[in-house]
Protein backbone atom coordinates (compact mmCIF):
# COMPACT_ATOMS: atom_id res chain seq x y z
CA UNK A 1 0.00 0.00 0.00
CA UNK A 2 1.70 3.35 -0.62
CA UNK A 3 1.46 5.95 1.53
CA UNK A 4 -0.47 9.02 0.59
CA UNK A 5 1.30 11.13 3.01
CA UNK A 6 4.70 10.42 1.47
CA UNK A 7 3.21 11.29 -2.57
CA UNK A 8 1.72 14.74 -0.96
CA UNK A 9 5.04 15.55 0.73
CA UNK A 10 7.02 14.82 -2.71
CA UNK A 11 4.47 16.88 -4.40
CA UNK A 12 4.95 19.84 -1.53
CA UNK A 13 8.57 19.51 -2.36
CA UNK A 14 8.02 19.60 -5.76
CA UNK A 15 6.00 22.72 -5.91
CA UNK A 16 7.89 24.42 -2.97
CA UNK A 17 11.26 24.36 -5.23
CA UNK A 18 9.54 26.04 -8.55
CA UNK A 19 12.16 28.84 -9.56
CA UNK A 20 10.76 32.67 -9.63
CA UNK A 21 10.22 32.34 -13.33
CA UNK A 22 8.09 29.70 -13.35
CA UNK A 23 10.12 26.58 -14.25
CA UNK A 24 12.26 24.09 -12.27
CA UNK A 25 15.88 23.24 -12.47
CA UNK A 26 17.11 19.61 -11.98
CA UNK A 27 18.17 20.69 -8.83
CA UNK A 28 16.35 23.43 -6.35
CA UNK A 29 17.96 26.73 -6.83
CA UNK A 30 19.38 25.85 -10.24
CA UNK A 31 18.32 27.55 -13.68
CA UNK A 32 15.00 26.05 -15.19
CA UNK A 33 15.40 23.58 -17.73
CA UNK A 34 12.44 21.65 -19.84
CA UNK A 35 12.69 18.27 -18.46
CA UNK A 36 12.46 18.72 -15.01
CA UNK A 37 9.70 21.21 -15.31
CA UNK A 38 7.95 18.43 -17.59
CA UNK A 39 7.62 16.10 -14.94
CA UNK A 40 6.64 18.97 -12.57
CA UNK A 41 4.10 20.51 -14.53
CA UNK A 42 2.74 16.72 -14.89
CA UNK A 43 2.98 16.03 -10.99
CA UNK A 44 1.45 19.63 -9.54
CA UNK A 45 -0.32 21.48 -12.70
CA UNK A 46 1.85 24.12 -12.53
CA UNK A 47 4.67 25.33 -15.00
CA UNK A 48 2.73 25.24 -18.21
CA UNK A 49 3.26 28.53 -19.04
CA UNK A 50 6.67 28.20 -18.90
CA UNK A 51 7.18 25.07 -21.23
CA UNK A 52 5.27 26.96 -23.61
CA UNK A 53 7.66 29.91 -23.87
CA UNK A 54 10.70 28.09 -24.09
CA UNK A 55 12.27 25.63 -26.33
CA UNK A 56 11.77 22.01 -25.21
CA UNK A 57 14.30 19.97 -27.89
CA UNK A 58 13.97 16.39 -27.11
CA UNK A 59 11.67 16.68 -23.82
CA UNK A 60 8.93 17.78 -26.73
CA UNK A 61 8.80 14.29 -27.39
CA UNK A 62 7.42 13.33 -23.99
CA UNK A 63 5.56 16.48 -23.80
CA UNK A 64 2.23 15.36 -25.08
CA UNK A 65 2.15 12.48 -23.20
CA UNK A 66 2.38 13.81 -19.95
CA UNK A 67 0.41 16.90 -20.64
CA UNK A 68 -2.12 16.30 -22.75
CA UNK A 69 -5.15 16.87 -20.54
CA UNK A 70 -3.46 20.18 -18.84
CA UNK A 71 -2.18 21.70 -22.20
CA UNK A 72 -5.04 21.29 -24.57
CA UNK A 73 -3.73 25.11 -26.39
CA UNK A 74 -0.32 23.35 -26.93
CA UNK A 75 -0.96 19.98 -28.64
CA UNK A 76 -0.95 20.81 -31.96
CA UNK A 77 2.32 22.73 -31.68
CA UNK A 78 3.70 19.49 -29.24
CA UNK A 79 2.68 17.40 -32.32
CA UNK A 80 4.01 19.22 -35.07
CA UNK A 81 7.66 19.80 -33.26
CA UNK A 82 7.79 15.90 -32.85
CA UNK A 83 8.03 15.60 -36.31
CA UNK A 84 11.54 17.89 -36.59
CA UNK A 85 13.29 15.17 -34.16
CA UNK A 86 12.89 12.58 -36.79
CA UNK A 87 16.05 10.14 -37.09
CA UNK A 88 18.49 10.55 -39.69
CA UNK A 89 18.80 6.79 -41.50
CA UNK A 90 22.14 5.33 -40.91
CA UNK A 91 23.83 3.08 -43.99
CA UNK A 92 25.65 -0.39 -43.41
CA UNK A 93 24.15 -1.56 -40.27
CA UNK A 94 24.27 -5.29 -39.63
CA UNK A 95 22.38 -5.86 -36.53
CA UNK A 96 19.43 -4.38 -36.77
CA UNK A 97 16.56 -2.66 -39.23
CA UNK A 98 17.78 0.52 -39.60
CA UNK A 99 15.56 1.79 -42.12
CA UNK A 100 12.56 1.80 -39.54
CA UNK A 101 12.09 5.94 -38.68
CA UNK A 102 12.10 6.41 -35.41
CA UNK A 103 13.36 9.92 -33.17
CA UNK A 104 16.42 10.73 -32.52
CA UNK A 105 17.54 13.11 -29.27
CA UNK A 106 19.03 16.15 -31.26
CA UNK A 107 17.82 16.77 -35.30
CA UNK A 108 19.92 15.46 -37.55
CA UNK A 109 21.00 12.15 -35.62
CA UNK A 110 19.97 8.57 -35.51
CA UNK A 111 16.81 7.30 -34.12
CA UNK A 112 17.21 5.66 -30.42
CA UNK A 113 14.83 3.78 -28.40
CA UNK A 114 13.82 5.88 -25.21
CA UNK A 115 13.55 9.13 -27.99
CA UNK A 116 10.87 6.61 -29.77
CA UNK A 117 9.23 5.60 -26.59
CA UNK A 118 8.57 8.56 -25.80
CA UNK A 119 7.44 9.79 -29.18
CA UNK A 120 5.54 6.86 -29.32
CA UNK A 121 3.73 6.96 -26.20
CA UNK A 122 3.00 11.01 -27.05
CA UNK A 123 1.30 10.15 -30.51
CA UNK A 124 -0.86 7.43 -28.85
CA UNK A 125 -1.86 9.77 -26.63
CA UNK A 126 -2.98 11.96 -29.71
CA UNK A 127 -4.63 8.96 -31.46
CA UNK A 128 -1.76 9.58 -34.11
CA UNK A 129 -0.88 7.00 -36.89
CA UNK A 130 2.25 7.58 -36.64
CA UNK A 131 2.41 6.09 -32.96
CA UNK A 132 2.55 2.77 -35.10
CA UNK A 133 6.31 3.42 -36.68
CA UNK A 134 7.28 4.21 -33.32
CA UNK A 135 6.30 0.70 -31.93
CA UNK A 136 7.64 -1.05 -34.65
CA UNK A 137 10.89 0.42 -34.13
CA UNK A 138 10.82 -0.25 -30.50
CA UNK A 139 9.96 -3.92 -31.36
CA UNK A 140 12.57 -4.15 -34.22
CA UNK A 141 15.32 -3.11 -31.57
CA UNK A 142 14.51 -5.77 -28.71
CA UNK A 143 17.52 -7.44 -27.41
CA UNK A 144 17.73 -11.26 -27.38
CA UNK A 145 17.12 -11.10 -23.41
CA UNK A 146 13.72 -9.78 -24.25
CA UNK A 147 14.24 -6.03 -22.66
CA UNK A 148 15.90 -2.86 -25.07
CA UNK A 149 19.46 -1.65 -24.48
CA UNK A 150 19.83 2.27 -25.09
CA UNK A 151 19.99 1.73 -29.01
CA UNK A 152 20.96 -1.65 -30.30
CA UNK A 153 19.89 -5.07 -29.82
CA UNK A 154 23.63 -5.86 -30.68
CA UNK A 155 26.48 -4.42 -31.24
CA UNK A 156 29.89 -5.00 -33.42
CA UNK A 157 28.77 -8.93 -33.53
CA UNK A 158 27.72 -9.13 -29.68
CA UNK A 159 24.39 -9.55 -27.76
CA UNK A 160 23.85 -6.83 -25.63
CA UNK A 161 21.71 -7.02 -22.45
CA UNK A 162 18.93 -5.08 -21.49
CA UNK A 163 19.15 -1.74 -19.30
CA UNK A 164 16.27 -0.68 -17.04
CA UNK A 165 15.46 2.90 -18.38
CA UNK A 166 15.11 1.61 -22.56
CA UNK A 167 13.07 -1.20 -21.14
CA UNK A 168 11.17 0.58 -18.95
CA UNK A 169 10.09 3.06 -21.85
CA UNK A 170 9.71 0.75 -24.36
CA UNK A 171 7.80 -1.66 -22.39
CA UNK A 172 5.27 1.06 -21.66
CA UNK A 173 4.85 2.07 -25.11
CA UNK A 174 3.81 -1.61 -26.38
CA UNK A 175 1.84 -2.41 -23.44
CA UNK A 176 0.34 0.94 -24.51
CA UNK A 177 -0.61 -0.32 -27.66
CA UNK A 178 -1.85 -3.68 -26.92
CA UNK A 179 1.37 -5.70 -26.89
CA UNK A 180 1.99 -7.99 -24.19
CA UNK A 181 5.06 -7.38 -21.79
CA UNK A 182 7.98 -9.14 -23.39
CA UNK A 183 10.06 -9.70 -19.70
CA UNK A 184 9.44 -9.78 -16.54
CA UNK A 185 10.82 -6.65 -15.24
CA UNK A 186 11.45 -7.61 -11.37
CA UNK A 187 13.30 -10.60 -12.54
CA UNK A 188 15.59 -8.51 -15.16
CA UNK A 189 16.45 -6.19 -12.60
CA UNK A 190 15.63 -6.72 -8.83
CA UNK A 191 19.08 -7.75 -8.79
CA UNK A 192 20.72 -4.32 -10.34
CA UNK A 193 21.62 -1.13 -8.43
CA UNK A 194 19.05 1.31 -9.52
CA UNK A 195 18.55 4.79 -8.85
CA UNK A 196 14.87 6.70 -7.86
CA UNK A 197 14.38 7.53 -12.07
CA UNK A 198 15.06 3.72 -13.09
CA UNK A 199 12.90 2.40 -10.08
CA UNK A 200 9.82 5.07 -11.07
CA UNK A 201 10.12 4.12 -14.73
CA UNK A 202 9.90 0.54 -14.08
CA UNK A 203 7.42 1.08 -11.69
CA UNK A 204 5.16 2.37 -14.19
CA UNK A 205 6.06 0.10 -16.71
CA UNK A 206 5.08 -2.79 -14.30
CA UNK A 207 1.54 -1.31 -13.99
CA UNK A 208 0.69 -0.41 -17.26
CA UNK A 209 1.76 -4.11 -18.19
CA UNK A 210 -0.23 -5.54 -15.31
CA UNK A 211 2.96 -7.02 -13.65
CA UNK A 212 3.35 -6.82 -9.47
CA UNK A 213 4.20 -2.91 -8.48
CA UNK A 214 4.43 -3.61 -4.78
CA UNK A 215 8.86 -4.54 -5.24
CA UNK A 216 8.75 -1.37 -7.40
CA UNK A 217 7.07 0.46 -4.51
CA UNK A 218 9.23 -0.75 -1.84
CA UNK A 219 12.64 -0.08 -3.89
CA UNK A 220 11.39 3.48 -4.66
CA UNK A 221 10.39 4.67 -0.70
CA UNK A 222 13.55 3.12 0.01
CA UNK A 223 15.74 5.05 -2.41
CA UNK A 224 13.88 8.32 -1.83
CA UNK A 225 14.28 7.54 1.86
CA UNK A 226 18.34 7.03 1.33
CA UNK A 227 19.39 9.50 -1.15
CA UNK A 228 23.03 11.60 -0.51
CA UNK A 229 22.96 14.93 -1.52
CA UNK A 230 20.03 16.81 -2.98
CA UNK A 231 17.34 15.06 -4.55
CA UNK A 232 16.78 15.66 -8.16
CA UNK A 233 13.54 17.81 -8.84
CA UNK A 234 12.30 15.29 -11.55
CA UNK A 235 13.08 12.04 -9.70
CA UNK A 236 11.07 13.77 -7.27
CA UNK A 237 7.96 14.69 -9.56
CA UNK A 238 8.20 11.17 -10.88
CA UNK A 239 8.59 9.84 -8.10
CA UNK A 240 5.20 11.27 -7.13
CA UNK A 241 3.42 10.62 -10.15
CA UNK A 242 5.13 6.89 -10.21
CA UNK A 243 3.33 6.16 -6.83
CA UNK A 244 0.38 7.90 -7.52
CA UNK A 245 -0.25 5.44 -10.03
CA UNK A 246 0.31 2.16 -7.92
CA UNK A 247 -1.92 4.16 -5.54
CA UNK A 248 -4.86 3.28 -8.52
CA UNK A 249 -3.85 6.78 -10.32
CA UNK A 250 -3.82 6.86 -14.07
CA UNK A 251 -1.01 6.13 -16.25
CA UNK A 252 0.99 9.69 -16.37
CA UNK A 253 2.37 8.82 -19.94
CA UNK A 254 -0.87 7.47 -21.41
CA UNK A 255 -3.46 8.57 -19.46
CA UNK A 256 -5.17 5.50 -19.19
CA UNK A 257 -6.22 3.73 -15.82
CA UNK B 1 24.95 3.88 -33.54
CA UNK B 2 27.09 5.86 -35.49
CA UNK B 3 28.34 5.49 -39.12
CA UNK B 4 30.54 2.96 -39.28
CA UNK B 5 33.23 3.36 -41.66
CA UNK B 6 34.40 -0.07 -43.25
CA UNK B 7 38.67 -0.74 -42.03
CA UNK B 8 39.27 0.14 -45.99
CA UNK B 9 37.08 3.63 -45.03
CA UNK B 10 39.56 3.85 -42.28
CA UNK B 11 43.08 3.13 -43.70
CA UNK B 12 41.78 4.65 -46.55
CA UNK B 13 40.53 7.95 -44.96
CA UNK B 14 43.66 7.90 -42.57
CA UNK B 15 45.93 7.91 -45.60
CA UNK B 16 43.90 10.99 -47.51
CA UNK B 17 43.89 13.12 -44.06
CA UNK B 18 47.60 12.29 -43.78
CA UNK B 19 48.30 13.41 -47.27
CA UNK B 20 45.99 16.27 -47.09
CA UNK B 21 47.58 17.47 -44.18
CA UNK B 22 51.08 16.87 -45.54
CA UNK B 23 50.08 19.09 -48.31
CA UNK B 24 48.65 21.65 -45.97
CA UNK B 25 52.33 21.61 -44.04
CA UNK B 26 54.32 22.05 -47.27
CA UNK B 27 52.02 24.99 -48.04
CA UNK B 28 52.62 25.99 -44.53
CA UNK B 29 56.46 24.96 -44.62
CA UNK B 30 58.52 23.69 -41.61
CA UNK B 31 56.82 25.42 -39.05
CA UNK B 32 53.52 23.07 -39.15
CA UNK B 33 55.76 20.24 -38.52
CA UNK B 34 56.94 21.77 -35.43
CA UNK B 35 54.59 20.35 -32.05
CA UNK B 36 54.99 22.63 -28.58
CA UNK B 37 57.21 20.21 -26.54
CA UNK B 38 55.63 18.72 -23.62
CA UNK B 39 56.57 16.70 -20.63
CA UNK B 40 55.47 13.19 -19.72
CA UNK B 41 55.64 11.13 -16.93
CA UNK B 42 55.03 7.09 -16.99
CA UNK B 43 54.67 5.59 -13.58
CA UNK B 44 55.47 1.40 -13.49
CA UNK B 45 52.41 0.73 -11.01
CA UNK B 46 52.01 -2.65 -9.66
CA UNK B 47 48.95 -2.17 -7.30
CA UNK B 48 46.40 0.95 -6.38
CA UNK B 49 47.84 1.19 -2.90
CA UNK B 50 50.08 3.86 -1.69
CA UNK B 51 48.92 5.10 -5.23
CA UNK B 52 47.98 8.55 -3.61
CA UNK B 53 51.50 8.75 -2.12
CA UNK B 54 53.13 8.13 -5.13
CA UNK B 55 50.72 10.79 -6.61
CA UNK B 56 51.77 13.53 -4.34
CA UNK B 57 55.43 13.27 -5.15
CA UNK B 58 55.07 12.75 -9.11
CA UNK B 59 52.46 15.51 -9.56
CA UNK B 60 55.19 17.95 -8.20
CA UNK B 61 56.46 17.35 -11.83
CA UNK B 62 54.20 19.43 -13.46
CA UNK B 63 53.83 22.94 -11.02
CA UNK B 64 51.76 24.54 -13.81
CA UNK B 65 48.98 22.20 -12.78
CA UNK B 66 49.63 22.46 -9.53
CA UNK B 67 49.66 26.59 -9.47
CA UNK B 68 46.16 26.28 -10.84
CA UNK B 69 44.95 23.84 -8.72
CA UNK B 70 45.48 25.83 -5.72
CA UNK B 71 44.07 28.53 -7.64
CA UNK B 72 40.47 27.73 -8.22
CA UNK B 73 37.79 24.75 -8.63
CA UNK B 74 39.37 21.49 -9.56
CA UNK B 75 37.29 19.01 -11.80
CA UNK B 76 38.23 15.08 -11.60
CA UNK B 77 37.03 13.79 -15.03
CA UNK B 78 36.61 9.63 -14.91
CA UNK B 79 35.64 7.83 -17.24
CA UNK B 80 32.38 5.79 -15.66
CA UNK B 81 30.10 4.33 -18.48
CA UNK B 82 28.23 1.18 -17.43
CA UNK B 83 28.87 -1.93 -15.21
CA UNK B 84 29.55 -5.28 -17.01
CA UNK B 85 31.65 -7.60 -14.00
CA UNK B 86 34.94 -8.87 -15.42
CA UNK B 87 35.50 -5.64 -17.94
CA UNK B 88 37.60 -2.67 -17.02
CA UNK B 89 35.63 0.00 -18.38
CA UNK B 90 35.51 2.64 -15.95
CA UNK B 91 38.21 4.21 -14.12
CA UNK B 92 39.02 2.68 -11.04
CA UNK B 93 37.47 4.16 -8.27
CA UNK B 94 40.57 3.92 -5.69
CA UNK B 95 42.54 5.81 -8.68
CA UNK B 96 39.95 8.47 -8.50
CA UNK B 97 40.28 9.32 -4.82
CA UNK B 98 43.85 9.05 -5.00
CA UNK B 99 44.43 11.77 -7.81
CA UNK B 100 42.02 13.19 -5.51
CA UNK B 101 43.98 13.17 -2.56
CA UNK B 102 47.54 13.66 -3.82
CA UNK B 103 45.93 17.35 -5.37
CA UNK B 104 44.79 17.97 -1.60
CA UNK B 105 47.54 17.35 -0.16
CA UNK B 106 49.47 19.91 -2.84
CA UNK B 107 46.85 22.40 -1.52
CA UNK B 108 44.07 21.99 -3.98
CA UNK B 109 41.60 24.85 -3.59
CA UNK B 110 38.70 22.50 -3.91
CA UNK B 111 38.09 18.86 -5.60
CA UNK B 112 35.20 18.22 -7.05
CA UNK B 113 34.62 14.38 -9.24
CA UNK B 114 32.76 14.92 -12.31
CA UNK B 115 31.24 12.87 -15.14
CA UNK B 116 28.02 12.74 -17.71
CA UNK B 117 27.72 8.83 -18.23
CA UNK B 118 27.22 8.50 -21.98
CA UNK B 119 25.06 5.89 -22.38
CA UNK B 120 22.58 5.10 -18.98
CA UNK B 121 20.64 8.04 -17.69
CA UNK B 122 20.94 6.61 -14.03
CA UNK B 123 24.35 7.98 -13.03
CA UNK B 124 23.03 7.38 -9.23
CA UNK B 125 22.91 3.45 -10.25
CA UNK B 126 26.29 3.54 -12.21
CA UNK B 127 27.98 5.50 -9.67
CA UNK B 128 26.64 2.62 -6.50
CA UNK B 129 27.58 -0.11 -9.12
CA UNK B 130 31.00 0.87 -9.75
CA UNK B 131 31.63 1.73 -6.39
CA UNK B 132 33.06 5.13 -6.96
CA UNK B 133 29.78 6.62 -5.47
CA UNK B 134 30.27 4.90 -2.38
CA UNK B 135 34.31 5.85 -1.94
CA UNK B 136 33.50 9.27 -2.54
CA UNK B 137 30.78 9.76 0.01
CA UNK B 138 33.62 8.03 2.28
CA UNK B 139 36.02 10.33 1.77
CA UNK B 140 34.05 13.31 1.79
CA UNK B 141 34.53 14.45 -1.99
CA UNK B 142 31.42 15.35 -3.99
CA UNK B 143 30.30 14.03 -7.02
CA UNK B 144 28.67 16.08 -9.80
CA UNK B 145 26.24 14.61 -12.51
CA UNK B 146 27.54 16.23 -15.82
CA UNK B 147 24.82 15.16 -17.50
CA UNK B 148 22.37 18.25 -15.64
CA UNK B 149 24.51 20.42 -14.93
CA UNK B 150 24.54 23.63 -16.41
CA UNK B 151 25.23 24.23 -19.61
CA UNK B 152 27.69 27.08 -21.66
CA UNK B 153 27.58 27.10 -24.90
CA UNK B 154 31.52 27.25 -26.01
CA UNK B 155 32.81 27.74 -30.09
CA UNK B 156 36.07 25.00 -30.35
CA UNK B 157 38.99 27.23 -32.19
CA UNK B 158 38.83 24.79 -35.17
CA UNK B 159 35.61 23.74 -35.30
CA UNK B 160 36.60 20.06 -37.00
CA UNK B 161 33.58 18.91 -36.80
CA UNK B 162 31.19 21.62 -37.83
CA UNK B 163 29.14 22.12 -34.39
CA UNK B 164 29.80 25.68 -34.54
CA UNK B 165 29.24 25.93 -30.47
CA UNK B 166 29.18 22.99 -27.95
CA UNK B 167 26.99 22.32 -25.10
CA UNK B 168 29.69 22.19 -22.25
CA UNK B 169 29.10 21.64 -18.37
CA UNK B 170 29.10 24.52 -16.27
CA UNK B 171 31.13 23.23 -13.77
CA UNK B 172 33.74 21.96 -15.68
CA UNK B 173 33.64 25.38 -18.12
CA UNK B 174 34.87 27.45 -14.93
CA UNK B 175 37.30 24.95 -13.26
CA UNK B 176 40.58 26.11 -12.59
CA UNK B 177 42.17 22.67 -13.80
CA UNK B 178 40.17 19.83 -15.42
CA UNK B 179 41.91 16.77 -15.07
CA UNK B 180 41.33 13.94 -17.43
CA UNK B 181 41.33 10.61 -15.57
CA UNK B 182 40.89 7.91 -18.87
CA UNK B 183 41.28 4.18 -18.79
CA UNK B 184 44.12 2.55 -20.91
CA UNK B 185 41.71 1.01 -23.66
CA UNK B 186 41.20 0.63 -27.05
CA UNK B 187 37.31 1.90 -29.07
CA UNK B 188 35.84 0.71 -31.85
CA UNK B 189 35.71 4.22 -33.84
CA UNK B 190 38.55 5.95 -32.68
CA UNK B 191 41.36 3.28 -31.82
CA UNK B 192 42.09 4.51 -28.57
CA UNK B 193 39.79 5.70 -26.20
CA UNK B 194 42.09 7.95 -23.03
CA UNK B 195 42.31 11.17 -22.28
CA UNK B 196 41.07 13.39 -24.87
CA UNK B 197 38.22 11.16 -25.55
CA UNK B 198 37.28 10.76 -22.13
CA UNK B 199 35.82 14.56 -22.75
CA UNK B 200 33.21 13.26 -24.26
CA UNK B 201 31.82 13.12 -20.71
CA UNK B 202 31.80 16.98 -20.26
CA UNK B 203 29.18 17.65 -22.74
CA UNK B 204 25.59 17.18 -21.26
CA UNK B 205 23.25 14.37 -22.15
CA UNK B 206 20.30 16.55 -20.86
CA UNK B 207 21.29 18.75 -23.77
CA UNK B 208 22.49 15.97 -26.32
CA UNK B 209 20.71 12.78 -25.01
CA UNK B 210 22.19 9.33 -24.75
CA UNK B 211 24.35 8.58 -25.98
CA UNK B 212 25.31 11.82 -27.52
CA UNK B 213 25.33 11.05 -30.86
CA UNK B 214 25.66 14.31 -32.28
CA UNK B 215 29.57 13.87 -31.60
CA UNK B 216 29.57 11.14 -34.12
CA UNK B 217 27.46 12.39 -36.55
CA UNK B 218 30.24 15.35 -36.52
CA UNK B 219 33.35 12.22 -36.54
CA UNK B 220 34.80 10.78 -33.74
CA UNK B 221 38.30 12.20 -34.20
CA UNK B 222 36.75 15.38 -35.36
CA UNK B 223 34.76 15.63 -32.41
CA UNK B 224 37.41 14.49 -29.80
CA UNK B 225 39.65 17.14 -31.50
CA UNK B 226 37.71 20.19 -30.99
CA UNK B 227 37.12 19.31 -27.35
CA UNK B 228 40.67 18.77 -26.29
CA UNK B 229 41.53 22.10 -27.92
CA UNK B 230 38.33 23.91 -26.58
CA UNK B 231 39.08 22.55 -23.17
CA UNK B 232 42.72 21.60 -23.09
CA UNK B 233 42.72 19.94 -19.29
CA UNK B 234 45.44 21.29 -17.38
CA UNK B 235 46.08 17.67 -16.39
CA UNK B 236 45.71 14.30 -17.66
CA UNK B 237 46.41 11.29 -15.50
CA UNK B 238 45.70 7.71 -17.14
CA UNK B 239 44.32 4.78 -15.07
CA UNK B 240 46.60 2.25 -16.72
CA UNK B 241 47.32 -0.70 -14.38
CA UNK B 242 44.65 -3.02 -16.26
CA UNK B 243 43.41 -1.75 -19.76
CA UNK B 244 40.82 -2.97 -21.84
CA UNK B 245 42.17 -4.57 -25.36
CA UNK B 246 40.13 -5.50 -28.51
CA UNK B 247 36.40 -4.98 -28.67
CA UNK B 248 36.86 -1.44 -26.62
CA UNK B 249 35.51 0.87 -24.92
CA UNK B 250 32.82 -1.92 -23.66
CA UNK B 251 33.08 -5.39 -25.23
CA UNK B 252 36.76 -5.82 -24.51
CA UNK B 253 38.92 -7.84 -22.50
CA UNK B 254 41.35 -7.06 -19.94
CA UNK B 255 44.60 -5.99 -20.79
CA UNK B 256 47.43 -6.11 -16.96
CA UNK B 257 49.60 -3.12 -17.95
CA UNK B 258 50.86 -1.75 -14.59
CA UNK B 259 51.37 2.00 -15.45
CA UNK B 260 50.35 5.50 -14.73
CA UNK B 261 50.72 7.77 -17.45
CA UNK B 262 50.67 11.64 -16.67
CA UNK B 263 51.00 15.07 -18.13
CA UNK B 264 49.86 18.81 -18.92
CA UNK B 265 49.35 18.14 -22.30
CA UNK B 266 46.48 15.79 -23.43
CA UNK B 267 47.59 14.76 -26.85
CA UNK B 268 50.96 14.36 -25.50
CA UNK B 269 50.23 12.08 -22.99
CA UNK B 270 47.56 10.23 -24.87
CA UNK B 271 50.38 9.78 -28.09
CA UNK B 272 52.57 8.06 -25.27
CA UNK B 273 50.09 5.80 -23.85
CA UNK B 274 48.94 5.10 -27.34
CA UNK B 275 52.90 3.91 -28.05
CA UNK B 276 52.82 1.86 -24.44
CA UNK B 277 49.71 -0.03 -26.13
CA UNK B 278 51.44 -1.35 -29.30
CA UNK B 279 49.96 1.61 -31.76
CA UNK B 280 51.17 4.27 -33.89
CA UNK B 281 49.04 7.23 -32.92
CA UNK B 282 50.36 8.82 -35.99
CA UNK B 283 48.51 6.47 -38.02
CA UNK B 284 44.76 7.38 -36.22
CA UNK B 285 43.12 10.35 -37.34
CA UNK B 286 41.90 11.95 -34.07
CA UNK B 287 45.84 12.44 -33.21
CA UNK B 288 46.65 13.79 -36.82
CA UNK B 289 43.26 16.38 -36.07
CA UNK B 290 44.69 16.93 -32.70
CA UNK B 291 48.08 17.74 -33.83
CA UNK B 292 46.65 19.88 -36.64
CA UNK B 293 44.87 21.63 -33.42
CA UNK B 294 48.37 22.39 -31.69
CA UNK B 295 48.76 18.87 -30.08
CA UNK B 296 51.69 17.12 -29.25
CA UNK B 297 52.13 13.37 -31.28
CA UNK B 298 55.74 13.26 -32.24
CA UNK B 299 58.19 11.58 -30.02
CA UNK B 300 60.41 14.31 -30.98
CA UNK B 301 58.93 16.89 -28.86
CA UNK B 302 57.82 14.50 -25.75
CA UNK B 303 60.13 14.26 -23.20
CA UNK B 304 60.01 11.27 -21.01
CA UNK B 305 60.10 11.16 -17.67
CA UNK B 306 60.12 8.92 -14.73
CA UNK B 307 59.94 5.28 -15.16
CA UNK B 308 60.87 3.41 -18.00
CA UNK B 309 57.71 2.85 -20.52
CA UNK B 310 57.45 -0.36 -21.20
CA UNK B 311 55.24 -1.04 -24.15
CA UNK B 312 52.73 -3.98 -23.83
CA UNK B 313 50.99 -5.02 -27.37
CA UNK B 314 47.11 -4.51 -26.82
CA UNK B 315 44.81 -6.40 -28.97
CA UNK B 316 43.69 -4.03 -31.30
CA UNK B 317 40.15 -3.07 -31.92
CA UNK B 318 38.69 -4.53 -35.44
CA UNK B 319 39.71 -2.32 -38.26
CA UNK B 320 42.61 -0.52 -36.51
CA UNK B 321 44.83 -3.32 -37.07
CA UNK B 322 47.18 -1.21 -39.70
CA UNK B 323 47.76 1.48 -36.38
CA UNK B 324 49.72 -1.41 -34.50
CA UNK B 325 53.56 -0.61 -34.23
CA UNK B 326 55.32 -3.41 -36.14
CA UNK B 327 58.61 -2.04 -33.92
CA UNK B 328 58.27 -0.46 -30.67
CA UNK B 329 60.01 2.82 -29.31
CA UNK B 330 60.79 1.31 -25.87
CA UNK B 331 61.47 -2.28 -24.35
CA UNK B 332 58.84 -4.92 -24.47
Amino acid sequence: MVAAPLIAALRRRVAETRNADGGWGYLAGRASRAEPTLWAAAATGQGLTWLAAHPLGWCGLLAPALLWDQAPGQRAGWLRAIEALRGRPVDGVEDFDATLPGWAWVDGTASWVVPTAMAGLSLLRAGDGRAAEAVALVANRRCEDGGWNYGNPRAFGASLPAQPQPTAWCTTLLAAAGHPAPLDLEGAFSSQALGPSSLGLLLLAAARCGQDTAPWVQRLEAALGSMAGPPRLDHTALAALALARAAGGPCPLTGQP
Amino acid sequence: MTRRPTRRLVVAGGIGLGVGLGLIGARRGAAWLRQPRARVAVLRVETYDDLAERLFVELERFPRALERARSGPVVLKPNLVEIHPGRPINTQPTFVVAVAEALLRHGAASVVVAEGPGHTRDTEAVLHASGLGPLLAERRLSFVDLNVDDVVEMSPPFDLAGHGRLPIARTVAEAALVVSLPRLKTHHHAGVTLGMKNLFGVVPGAAWGWPKNRLHWGGIPESIADLWSLLQPGLTVADGLVGMEGDGPILGATRPHGVVVLGEQACAVDATTARMMGMDPTALPAFQLAARCGGTVSTSWIALEGDDPVAVRYAPAPGFEGAVRSEQPWPT
